[in-house]
C-alpha cells in the first residue's frame, strides 16, 4: 500500500502526518520528507499516525536517522493505531518518543 | 667426572669435565673445597661439561657464593647452550656471570 | 650428620643401612645423610618401603618396616647413602582384602605416596610409557631448597583481579607462539609481555598436579588416534607438578623451572591460581587402577556406599571423601604445601560441593574442611573460588558454605549475559542485578565473592559461542553426546567458519558487547585463553581430550584479529583505571556524598525509567565518581541488544563536565574504543546505541 504524507513547520516544530504504511519501500519517501523538514532545525518533530495502518522497523530506523542528524530533537507519535505501538515496544524504541493520544501544544 | 686445578698469575682455573650429578656432587665439593677458600679470583671451565643435574646447579651457586662472600669474583666459562637453556629455565642462570672465550673471562674478572 | 643425637643406622637389609624416622613431615624429606620416609594409613597392617634405581623396571631392595618403627598408624623409617637424584620409591600394604568392609589391601602393587613431591613416568608429555611397568606412577625425591630471593605471593586486593583462564600447554603448543620451548611452564615466561600487554594480572591455570595424559580409551573417530586427557581433571599426585608441562622434566628439574616461572610472573605483577581437584582422584571406580590411595587407605580418602562401591558425585568414578579427618588433613597440608613452597596466591576449586559432604554424601551445613580451609593461617592471604556445584546434583551459587572467604565461579552471571547478549527478552531486570556483583546471591559478602565470567574451559569459546547454536563434539568419540547443551548461545545467523562479512561483523560486535559487560560489571571478572584474539574451537564444547589445534592457542589470530585484540587490551585496561568498577561493598543506591546523583542509577531510553518488563532488551545504567571506593569519573553504560538503533536520552548531572565517548561497540575499530579522553565528546544530552551495541561514556564529577 502507498504512503501519503503531510508536513508543516511553526516555530520549532515540524508536524509530519503519514497515512497508509511505512514499509522497506516507502520509508525512503518518509526520510526524504523527515530530511527536509530538519533543513530548518526544529526542536520538536510530531508524527500524526492516526491514520497509520503499519510501519516497520524501516520506518523507526528514519526516526533514528532523524535524531542523530539532529541532536536533542524530541519526537511525539500522536494516536498511534495498535501495530504501531506493537512495532514500538517489540524494537524497543516506545520508550524513545512521546506517545499521546492528543496534539502537543508545542511553540 | 674429572677435576683439574692450575693458577695463571692471580687467576684459579678450574677445568671441569664430564657431569656433576648426585653420584658424583660429593666428589666434586671434595676437590674444589680448597680451591674455593683461597681464590680471588676463578674461572670455572665448563668447556668439557656434558651434562649438570640439580644437584650439580645447586653446587655451583654455593661453591660460587662461597668465593663471592669472601670478595672474590667467579666466572663460568664456555658453559654450553643446552646447559644454559637449562639453567635458564630453573632460575639459575641469573645468579652467575658467563663468559664464551677465556678473554672475556679474564676481562669479566678484572 | 651433624649434631643430632639420632641419626645412626640402627638396621640393615641387603646393604641398606636405615633406622626409625621421623612421623612429621608426611612424604619423603632429605635428612643428613638420608632420606626420612614417613606414610599413614588407619587400616593397613603392615607396610613395605620399596626402592628403585631410577626408571629400573626391578627394584633394588624392599625394606619392612619393622612394627617398633610404627607410632600409630604411620610407618617412618630413615634410610642412608641414597643418591636421592636417583632413587624412585613406593610402597606395599599389607591389610585386608574386603572390598563389602571398603577394604582393598594388595600386597602384590606397588603404591606411590600421596605426599609425592615429583612423581616419574610420565617425564615427557605423551610419550609412550612402558605399559608393562608394575610402578608406573613412581614418587621421587624432590630438592626443595629455592632462592626466591624477595619474592611473596602478591596479596593483590582480590577486586582488582582480572583473572585469565589458561591451560599450561595449550598456551604455547603451537608452533606459531615461538617459544623456546613450546607447552612448558618455561615458555609460559616467555609470553609474560603478551600478558602484560594484555592487561590481566592473574593467571588461573587449569590442572598442573600431576595426571596421566594416557587416561583415555577412546580414539578420534577420523584419525584413529588415541584420544587423550589434555585438560588433566584427573589427579594422580597432589603435591607434583606435572613433568610434562616442564621444559626440564626429563631432567627432573620441574620444581625448579615452575617456581622459577612463579618468580617472573610475581615480579611482572600476575598472580597465579591454580585449579585444584579434590573431588575425585585418576584411579576411576571398582574397576579402575591402584595408584595410590586406594591401596593405603581405600575408606578413609573415598567415599563409599554401603556394599563397598564408590560414590560418583563427580561423574568421574570416585569422590574423595574430603570431611574425613585422614583426607582432610591431606587436602590441608597439601593446599599449605603449595602456598608455602610455590608462593600460590590463590585455589579454584573444582566441583567444589562435594568438599562439603559428608563420609555418605549427605551435604553438611558446617564442612569441616571448607572452615578448616577459610581460617587456615597459612592460607589466610590465598584466594579460594569455588566452583560451587559437583555432578551429583548440588547447585551451591549462592549458598556455598563460604565463611565469609570463599568467592565463586557465578554461573548465574554467566548465564544471565549469554541470554542477554543473544536478544532473549526480559533478562534487564537480572542484567541488573548482575552488573551490581549479584546482590542477590551474596548480599552477605560482596560483589568480590562473585567472579564473573562468560566463558571458560567448560564450553564455547568466546568466538564459538557468537558462531554456533549446537555444539559439534564429534571429535570425542561419544557421539555428540558429552559437552552442555544449554549453551545459551547464538550463531548470528549461520553455523560455524563463514566468510559472509555481515555475520563475522556481529559476531565481532557480540564478542566486545560480551567483554564490555563483563569488564564493567561489579565482580572480579575471567576471560578464557585466547577469547582476545578470537580462539576457536570450532563449535566443540567439551575439548577436555584434544591435544592439537583444535584446542591450542593460534597465535596467528594476534594478527588476524588485532582489533579484538586491541579492543580486549582498552577495556581491561578501563576497568582496571576505574576504581568505580571494583568495589568491595555492594552499591548503597543513595547519595551518600552529596553528589546530585545515586551511586548507582539504572535508565532506560528516558532517564530513571528502566525497562524491566518481559519484553525489555535495553537497560542503561550510570555509576557516580564520587561514590566510588575512591574519586573517580561519573560513568554511563548503554546496553541495546535489540536489533535496531535506539536513543538513549542522558539521565542530568547537578553538576559536572561533559561526556565524552570511552567504548561504542557498533563502531569498527579504532573507533570501537577510545584511549582515556580521546574518544569524541557527546553533543546535546542523548546518544544513539547501534543496533546490539553498548555505548560507554564518561565525565569528569567537577565542571
Amino acid at each position: 500500500m502507498a504512503l501519503s504524507m503531510h508536513s508543516s513547520i511553526e516555530g520549532n516544530t515540524a508536524r509530519l502526518q503519514l497515512v497508509g504504511e511505512v514499509d522497506g519501500t516507502t520509508a525512503p519517501q518518509m526520510r526524504a520528507e523527515v530530511d527536509k523538514l530538519l533543513n530548518g532545525s526544529p526542536q520538536n518533530l510530531v508524527l500524526r499516525v492516526d491514520e497509520l495502518t503499519f510501519m516497520s522497523s524501516a520506518g523507526l530506523r528514519v526516526l533514528i536517522f532523524a535524531k542523530q542528524k539532529q541532536p536533542g530533537l524530541t519526537i511525539y507519535v500522536v494516536k498511534p493505531q495498535a501495530p504501531i505501538i506493537d512495532t514500538l515496544r517489540k524494537t524497543g524504541f516506545y520508550d524513545g518518543v512521546y506517545v499521546t493520544e492528543t496534539e502537543p501544544a508545542l511553540a | 667426572m674429572n677435576l683439574e686445578t692450575r693458577q695463571e698469575g692471580s687467576v684459579e682455573i678450574v677445568e671441569l669435565e664430564g657431569s656433576i650429578d648426585g653420584k658424583t656432587a660429593p666428589e666434586v665439593r671434595e676437590q674444589l673445597r680448597p680451591v674455593l677458600s683461597r681464590a680471588q679470583k676463578l674461572i670455572l671451565d665448563m668447556t668439557k661439561v656434558q651434562y649438570l643435574s640439580s644437584a650439580g646447579l645447586r653446587l655451583l651457586l654455593l661453591s660460587y657464593r662461597e668465593v663471592t662472600a669472601a670478595h672474590g669474583k667467579v666466572v663460568l666459562l664456555g658453559v654450553s647452550k643446552d646447559i644454559q637453556t637449562v639453567m635458564s629455565h630453573t632460575g639459575f642462570l641469573s645468579f652467575f656471570t658467563l663468559a664464551d672465550t677465556r678473554e672475556q673471562a679474564a676481562q669479566a674478572l678484572t | 650428620m651433624e649434631g643430632r643425637i639420632d641419626y645412626y643406622p640402627t638396621h640393615e637389609c641387603r646393604g641398606f643401612r636405615f633406622r626409625k624416622g621421623h612421623v612429621l613431615p608426611f612424604g619423603a624429606t632429605v635428612v643428613g645423610s638420608g632420606v626420612n620416609f614417613s606414610i599413614y594409613s588407619s587400616a593397613a597392617e603392615a607396610c613395605t618401603l620399596v626402592l628403585f634405581r631410577k626408571h629400573e623396571p626391578e627394584p633394588m631392595v624392599e625394606i619392612e618396616f619393622p612394627r617398633s618403627f610404627h607410632i600409630g598408624g604411620v610407618y617412618s623409617m630413615i634410610v642412608f647413602d641414597l643418591d636421592y637424584e636417583d632413587i624412585e620409591y613406593g610402597y606395599r600394604f599389607s591389610g585386608p582384602w574386603d572390598p563389602g568392609r571398603g577394604l582393598r589391601f594388595d600386597y602384590s602393587k606397588i603404591v606411590s605416596d600421596p605426599y609425592g613431591r615429583v612423581i616419574g613416568g610420565r617425564d615427557l608429555w605423551r610419550a609412550e610409557p612402558d605399559w608393562n611397568d608394575l610402578y608406573q606412577h613412581r614418587a621421587r625425591l624432590a630438592f626443595d631448597d629455592f632462592d626466591w630471593e624477595a619474592d611473596h605471593p602478591l596479596e593483590t586486593p582480590i577486586q582488582d583481579l582480572v583473572v585469565y583462564e589458561m591451560h599450561v600447554r595449550g598456551f604455547t603448543a603451537h608452533e606459531s607462539s615461538s617459544v623456546s620451548a613450546p607447552g612448558t611452564y618455561a615458555a609460559l615466561r616467555e609470553k609474560i609481555p603478551y600478558l602484560k600487554e594484555l592487561g590481566v594480572n592473574c593467571i588461573e591455570l587449569l590442572p598442573i598436579y600431576e595426571f596421566d595424559e594416557w587416561d583415555n580409551n577412546r580414539r578420534h573417530p577420523e584419525t584413529g588416534e588415541l584420544l587423550l586427557n589434555y585438560w588433566g581433571y584427573s589427579t594422580i599426585a597432589f603435591f607434583a607438578p606435572k613433568a610434562g608441562y616442564a621444559a626440564t622434566g626429563q631432567f627432573g628439574m620441574q620444581v625448579d623451572e615452575l617456581k622459577t616461572t612463579i618468580k617472573e610472573l610475581h615480579r611482572n605483577g600476575i598472580e597465579l591460581i591454580l585449579d585444584v581437584v579434590f573431588n575425585h582422584t585418576a584411579e576411576g571406580d571398582h574397576r579402575g587402577p591402584v595408584i595410590s590411595f586406594r591401596g593405603i587407605d581405600n575408606a578413609a580418602y573415598y567415599m563409599l556406599t554401603p556394599e563397598g562401591y564408590y560414590y560418583n558425585f563427580s561423574g568421574c568414578g570416585n569422590t574423595l571423601n574430603c570431611n574425613h579427618p585422614v583426607a582432610r588433613n591431606m587436602v590441608i597440608d597439601c593446599l599449605r604445601y603449595w602456598a608455602a613452597e610455590y608462593h600460590i596466591d590463590g585455589f579454584r576449586f573444582d566441583l567444589a560441593s562435594i568438599l562439603g559432604r559428608d563420609q555418605n554424601g549427605a551435604p553438611l551445613s558446617n564442612p569441616p574442611l571448607l572452615e578448616s580451609l577459610a581460617f587456615d593461617p597459612v592460607l589466610s592471604k590465598c584466594k579460594l573460588i569455588a566452583e560451587a556445584w559437583d555432578a551429583g546434583g548440588l547447585y551451591q551459587v549462592g549458598s556455598f558454605p563460604a565463611y565469609g572467604r570463599w568467592a565463586e565461579w557465578n554461573g548465574k552471571y554467566r548465564d544471565a549475559v549469554r541470554r542477554f547478549i543473544k536478544g532473549d527478552e526480559g533478562l534487564t531486570g537480572e542484567i541488573a542485578t548482575r552488573v551490581q556483583g549479584s546482590p542477590d546471591l551474596y548480599w552477605h559478602r560482596g560483589p568480590t565473592a562473585s567472579t564473573n565470567f562468560i566463558t571458560c574451559h567448560d564450553g564455547f569459546t568466546l568466538r564459538d559461542l557468537v558462531s554456533y547454536n549446537w555444539k559439534h563434539n564429534e571429535a570425542n568419540a561419544e557421539n555428540n553426546n558429552d559437552g552442555a547443551n544449554d549453551n545459551n548461545s547464538w550463531n548470528c545467523g549461520w553455523e560455524g567458519e563463514t566468510a559472509d562479512p555481515a555475520v563475522n561483523e556481529l559476531r565481532l560486535r557480540q564478542m566486545k558487547n560480551a567483554t564490555t559487560i563483563l569488564m564493567l560489571s561489579q565482580g572480579v571478572p575471567m576471560i578464557l585463553m585466547g577469547d582476545e584474539i578470537g580462539r576457536t574451537q570450532k563449535g566443540n564444547n567439551n575439548a577436555y581430550c584434544h591435544d592439537t589445534e583444535l584446542s591450542w592457542m593460534d597465535w596467528r589470530l594476534v594478527e588476524t584479529n588485532s582489533g579484538l585484540l586491541r579492543f580486549f587490551q582498552k577495556v581491561i585496561r578501563f576497568r582496571r583505571a576505574h576504581p568505580a568498577l571494583r568495589r568491595r561493598r555492594f552499591f548503597e543506591h543513595s547519595d551518600v556524598h552529596g553528589a546530585g546523583i545515586l551511586d548507582i542509577s539504572f535508565h532506560g531510553l528516558q532517564p530513571y525509567s528502566p525497562d524491566y518488563s518481559s519484553w525489555s532488551r535495553c537497560l542503561a545504567f550510570m555509576l557516580s565518581g564520587h561514590g566510588a571506593p575512591e574519586l573517580d569519573a561519573d560513568i554511563y553504560v548503554a546496553m541495546n541488544m535489540y536489533w535496531d538503533a535506539l536513543p538513549f536520552r542522558l539521565p542530568k548531572r547537578g553538576h559536572g563536565g561533559a561526556w565524552t565517548v570511552e567504548i561504542n561497540t557498533s563502531m569498527p575499530s579504532p573507533d570501537d574504543i577510545f584511549d582515556p579522553g580521546q574518544g569524541p565528546a557527546v553533543s546535546g544530552d542523548e546518544v544513539i546505541a547501534g543496533p546490539r551495541s553498548i555505548i560507554v561514556l564518561t565525565a569528569n564529577t567537577h565542571s
